[in-house]
């Protein structure tokens, strides 16, 4: 989706030295703003200008991997019903990263959930969800998961080769994977931060910091905390992304429905986490673990979280607690 | 900030000790084979000077080995006790679920981000001490996809 964009100098936060340029637009159904520091106000229009060429990619991966448009790249994946499927760098990229995220988080992120994501969004009773037409059926059962792989082919595309009846669903595993290819765009200012709709991709400028604040889905406009990312000498990145129940849910036939599907079960997770948002060293990285904590509930996240190669978390709880893996303190303002 | 720890502690099956399998040490009894000892002559009979009689050394090398292996398991608890960190030990759960014997208890450490909470009634009760206000509204904000700013 394509909005209004708008350039406009970031105000200044309290912990922010160099001059930021800043675009605003929309993207992937939410916001997109990609945001750049420079060394001085001489360099503020170049900044723009790139802030802008950026902003444009974004819309473009968006527009080949989104599950709401029957041409983009991925639905015309999934709706190829033959074994392998020929697919473009740009899919075939984000899948391998799909691929990645499945297995550092044990299968929790999952992105062959279309069908189950697609019957947790019908409002009719649950029972077989045949889906769109353009997708073929998956057989029954849902363990083990099916199996798929992507494998390099000629002139930079990829072989993607499935199960019969897969059908993929990159939503969140889309957005922190474009953040993080979006911050790289921008190497060649001192520092950069990309906000795909939440996931947010991060690289700090020695003696700068960017401030990122965590929404607290109960008060408009209110913050559960504030993280502080500095700099270092050779740059320091970081990625930030949230995930959740408390926007995405509906009323269904046997009770409140939400769109985090638990693979282990097929179904809307029943979790006592709201929110996650964790902070690690890509935007991608941590939008798989803050969804993994939501989909394994309090106690299982807290515990999983605390060994998981990230740098903080902070989770709401079900019962309005606002909780933090222990080292989370040391990178909050 | 506290640091809290998981009310229901679950037990968790425990690990086998690495290090600890039996060592390729001689069995009791045997006799090693000493330089020391009375060359024979080339028809077989003593040599004329017998070696003075050594004490066994089995025993000796047991104790060793013995010594070794408590030396071994006080390093691995002093290093089990100083990985929890300091303030853990305080907040130790009060209630919940007794460790099974044989087992090691998983400790879910967390800390409230935000003043004036606690754990449920059901957990520990503990004195919270309030954080640092928040900052004003940062410029970006992480939040769950689709959620308006």
């Amino acid at each position: 989706m394509i909005g209004a964009t708008a350039l406009a100098a970031a105000p200044a936060s309290p912990s922010a030295t160099l001059p930021r340029a800043v675009n605003r637009s929309r993207a992937m159904g939410g916001g997109l703003g990609v945001h750049v520091a420079v060394t001085d106000d001489t360099a503020l229009a170049t900044a723009e200008l790139d802030a802008a060429r950026v902003a444009a990619r974004v819309r473009a991966w968006a527009g080949r991997l989104t599950r709401h448009d029957a041409a983009s790249d991925l639905m015309r994946a999934n709706a190829d019903p033959g074994g392998a499927a020929l697919v473009r760098p740009t899919l075939a990229a984000a899948l391998r990263w799909a691929a990645d995220a499945a297995e550092m988080t044990g299968g929790i992120v999952d992105a062959t959930l279309l069908h189950e994501r697609l019957a947790a969004e019908m409002t009719a009773p649950a029972a077989p969800a045949p889906g769109p037409a353009y997708l073929p059926a998956r057989p029954g059962g849902l363990a083990p998961r099916p199996a798929w792989r992507v494998e390099t082919a000629r002139h930079g595309g990829a072989l993607l080769y499935r199960d019969p009846g897969v059908a993929f669903d990159l939503d969140g595993v889309a957005k922190g994977w474009i953040a993080d290819r979006a911050l790289a765009l921008l190497d060649r200012h001192p520092g950069a931060l990309v906000d795909a709709d939440g996931d947010i991709a991060v690289r700090s400028a020695e003696g700068d910091a960017w401030e990122v604040g965590v929404a607290d889905p109960r008060t408009p406009g209110a913050e559960l905390a504030v993280f502080v990312l500095p700099g270092a000498s050779l740059g320091a990145r970081y990625g930030l992304a949230t995930s959740g129940i408390s926007v995405h849910r509906w009323a269904g036939p046997d009770g409140e429905r939400h769109h985090l599907i638990d693979p282990r079960t097929g179904r809307p997770a029943a979790t006592d986490v709201v929110q996650a948002t964790v902070l690690a060293g890509s935007a991608r990285a941590a939008e798989a673990w803050a969804k993994t904590a939501v989909v394994l509930g309090l106690v299982a996240a807290l515990n999983v979280l605390d060994r998981a190669p990230i740098l903080g978390a902070i989770l709401l709880a079900s019962d309005g607690r606002v909780l933090a893996v222990p080292r989370t303190t040391r990178w909050l303002a | 900030m506290p640091i809290r720890t998981d009310p229901n502690p679950r037990p968790v099956a425990a690990a086998p000790v690495p290090g600890l399998a039996s060592s390729p040490e001689r069995p009791a009894g045997s006799v090693a084979p000493s330089a020391h000892a009375a060359p024979s002559g080339p028809s077989g009979r003593p040599a004329a000077r017998q070696a003075p009689r050594r004490p066994d050394p089995t025993t000796a090398r047991l104790a060793v080995a013995a010594g070794g292996i408590a030396t071994i398991s006080a390093l691995l608890a002093a290093i089990a006790s100083a990985a929890v960190p300091a303030g853990t030990a305080a907040a130790a759960p009060t209630t919940g679920t007794a460790a099974t014997p044989g087992s090691v208890q998983t400790i879910v450490k967390y800390v409230y981000v935000q003043p004036g909470q606690v754990n449920p009634s059901t957990g520990l009760a503990t004195v919270v001490t309030p954080p640092a206000p928040l900052q004003a509204p940062a410029p970006v904000v992480t939040r769950q996809s689709g959620a308006k700013p």
